[in-house]
């Protein structure tokens, strides 16, 4: 193809997975290197294993290409054998036009050395000339926003400062294909708006991208094409939404690290769990029955998108007529709350159900529970609580703000009782 | 302030730049025909220069900002061993006489001398493993370390010429007019044979960690074995040895060369000399053959 700018055919990567083996291979490898003797390489040797397997591709001219996948699933090799740090073990990659490379900011400062010291020095090995780096010079300073430092050893620097100073230096060198691995995750806010907005400079410039990222906003915010890696193998190329939730199933399946702390199970089809309580608060007067969740189309769902319109249908017993406030929440993997509000409800005696709808339900992407607890009308006596999971919101992203998790409006959840 | 265009168009449609990887290592298209891994061997050299020179500039104020002694150092540790051996021939456990120069000027330039290639080849060697992390996330011209370092021996060797020069004054001697000048020039030989060697050791010990720790007691132990410190004698065991070492000639020549303005190891010399060349040749191709396979092994 004429216009592809990055081919992949056929590549395989292997690592030795000890040091003695790495030891005893690269001696081998060497020696018969030196004397060219041709060695089988499609064979995997004790204490070997693919780190990539079989990959092809085509990056064209101008595309921003996400690499994702779970941790360990070959992305950064990918990326070293594309920068020509490692070399395939078999295959063939073809790069038309200078690369460039972020693949770990400030590796090559010298700690002893002066941010401008660095400057050169790393501009050079990232193969800048002499000249250009000192016509270039005030501006990366300025980039990196460090003036004040410029003069001092780097090992003084915030880490924040070194990757802006880093980050700097690359920008700088006018790559026409760009490697990235998710360096931006480090900088304040503000550096890395700087830095998102100078990769959409750069890619309206006809820059060729290749990002390495968690991160699924900035896949989704700058990804022309979505590649989906899992255990060294190339699982999904295409669209960028696609990858994202290709990697998204695999990030929620069954093996995603939630605390799972099963108190008492409900087996009602369609409810959510209860995950946890706290037994010694509240005084349990008042018991939640029933929590599950419900889509637009009033069906118990597990999965929601970002936008969707979403309906809690709390069913809550209570012995008599009690003025209650109700807070519901939900609460992320992380344990950190995401999104609560409160509402102020009156419980007639018996069995009712409180519904709550969420349009849209506004949550990012990620595995939640609902957290709710019950108090009396002036907060001081609580009647019950309880954690209840779980759903997830795949597809994530407020799409118009990447970069950030906040909502781009707020809606107060409508509530109902019958 | 804004970024002046990050690329410019006409480098964008050269087609020519492709690069193609592969186990091989990296080639471009158009790299076809006879001498291929010899002009891509010279043209990575050529594109590496400026930043070999960069990469001495950081080592040498590295080195020098860090320590409070500083240039003293470099004198401090041939003092003291030339002060040994003039403690030792003093006392007749080595035989230091004979000479038409004052010993501790011979001695010195001996060390100095010497000096070029263990400081050079311990730099050289420990060079890829320093880089460490940066060999696996940059692509640069790895050749440009062991090249830098290298030159961070003759830096070493030459702030010893001024304890060259004090000992010449302090024994009221002078060196050969002449010879003062061939003798350093005929030094070179010696540098290549370093930097053969160190292309070599580099890349292995990045493999093998142990050369690092090797090296001092390898060199210790040449310096034994080469007639460094003391004239040999021809018929000892030694001395057989010896007329097979080509440190012996690359060291002693230049040295008769600055004391004497002649020598009789010319000879030799030349001889060891070419074997320096074709270290260097081999090392090179040995370096350029192993540094694709070794980022991923640091």
């Amino acid at each position: 193809m004429a216009d592809s700018v990055i081919t992949v055919d056929g590549v395989s990567k292997k690592f030795s997975k000890s040091v003695r083996h790495m030891m005893l291979y690269g001696t081998l490898d060497l020696t018969a290197g030196s004397f060219g003797i041709p060695l089988a390489r499609n064979r995997l040797r004790r204490g070997e294993f693919w780190a990539l397997r079989d990959i092809n591709f085509e990056i064209k001219r101008g595309e921003a290409v996400g690499l994702i996948g779970a941790n360990g699933a070959g992305k950064s090799t990918m990326l070293k054998l594309l920068n020509g740090i490692y070399m395939p073990d078999l295959g063939k990659i073809s790069i038309r036009g200078r690369i460039g490379a972020l693949i770990e900011v400030g590796a090559g400062f010298h700690p002893m050395l002066s941010g401008r010291e660095n400057i050169y020095i790393n501009g050079s090995i990232l193969g800048m000339k002499t000249a250009e780096i000192t016509r270039q010079l005030d501006s990366i300073i300025d980039f990196a926003g460090i003036e004040e430092f410029i003069d001092s050893p780097v090992r003084h620097y915030s880490s924040g400062m070194y990757v802006r100073l880093g980050f700097a230096i690359i920008a700088h060198c006018r790559p026409e294909i760009l490697l990235i691995d998710e360096v931006l995750a480090v900088g304040d806010a503000r550096f890395r708006r700087k830095c998102l907005d100078h990769l959409k400079q750069l890619k309206e410039n006809g820059v060729t991208f290749v990002i390495v990222s968690h991160n699924m906003q900035t896949i989704d915010g700058i990804a022309t094409k979505g590649i989906f890696f899992d255990h060294g193998s190339l699982r999904y190329c295409g669209t960028p939404g696609e990858a994202i939730s290709h990697y998204e199933m695999k990030m929620l399946g069954n093996d995603a690290p939630f605390p799972e702390t099963l108190i008492e199970g409900s087996t009602k089809p369609g409810s959510l769990r209860l995950v946890k309580y706290f037994k010694d608060y509240g005084t349990h007067d008042i018991r939640f029955e029933d929590v599950r969740i419900t889509n637009a189309q009033g069906e118990p769902s597990e999965s929601f998108a970002s936008f969707d319109a979403a309906t809690l249908k709390v069913t809550v017993a209570s012995p008599s007529e009690t003025k209650t406030r109700m807070y519901c929440s939900f609460i992320n993997e992380d344990m950190t709350v995401c999104m609560g509000a409160y509402m102020d409800i009156s419980l007639k005696t018996g069995i009712q159900t409180i519904k709550i709808k969420f349009d849209p339900i506004q949550l990012t992407t990620g595995r939640y529970m609902v957290s709710l607890r019950l108090y009396d009308e002036y907060l001081t006596n609580p009647y019950a609580n309880g954690h209840f999971g779980y759903f997830s919101v795949m597809k994530g992203g407020c799409v118009e703000t990447p970069g950030t998790n906040t909502p781009y409006c707020w809606r107060t959840p409508e509530v109902t009782i019958a | 302030m804004p970024i002046s265009p990050p690329f410019r168009m006409e480098a964008m449609n050269n087609q020519s730049s492709e690069i193609i990887y592969t186990y091989a290592g990296p080639r471009t298209a158009s790299d076809t025909g006879p001498f291929v891994k010899t002009r891509l061997m010279i043209r990575e050299f050529i594109d590496a220069r400026e930043l070999i020179i960069r990469l001495f500039i950081r080592n040498f104020s590295s080195k020098y900002r860090q320590s409070v002694l500083g240039i003293v150092w470099a004198f401090i540790i041939p003092i003291i061993t030339v002060g040994m051996f003039m403690v030792m021939g003093n006392a007749g456990v080595i035989n230091v006489q004979g000479l038409k120069a004052p010993y501790a000027v011979y001695a010195i330039i001996g060390t100095t001398f010497f000096n070029l290639f263990t400081a050079g080849l311990t730099a050289c060697t420990g060079s890829i493993v320093q880089a460490g992390s940066m060999i696996v996330k940059i692509n640069f011209p790895r050749i440009a370390l062991v090249f830098s370092s290298s030159l961070m021996g003759i830096v070493d060797t030459a702030v010893r010429l001024i304890l060259i020069a004090a000992a010449f004054i302090v024994y009221r001697t002078a060196p050969h007019p002449v010879g003062v000048l061939i003798g350093f020039l005929s030094l070179i030989p010696l540098f290549i044979l370093t930097l053969g060697l160190g292309l070599f050791f580099s890349l292995v010990a990045a493999i093998l960690r142990d050369l690092i720790n090797i090296i001092p007691f390898a060199t210790m132990g040449l310096m034994l074995l080469t007639p460094v410190l003391y004239p040999i004698d021809n018929s000892s065991a030694l001395g057989v040895v010896t007329q097979y070492n080509p440190l012996h000639y690359l060291i002693n020549f230049p040295r008769d060369m600055v004391l004497y303005g002649s020598s009789e190891l010319t000879t030799g010399y030349i001889v060891s000399a070419i074997i320096s060349c074709i270290v260097l040749i081999a090392g090179w191709q040995f370096f350029y053959m192993a540094q694709t396979k070794i980022a991923e092994r640091v």
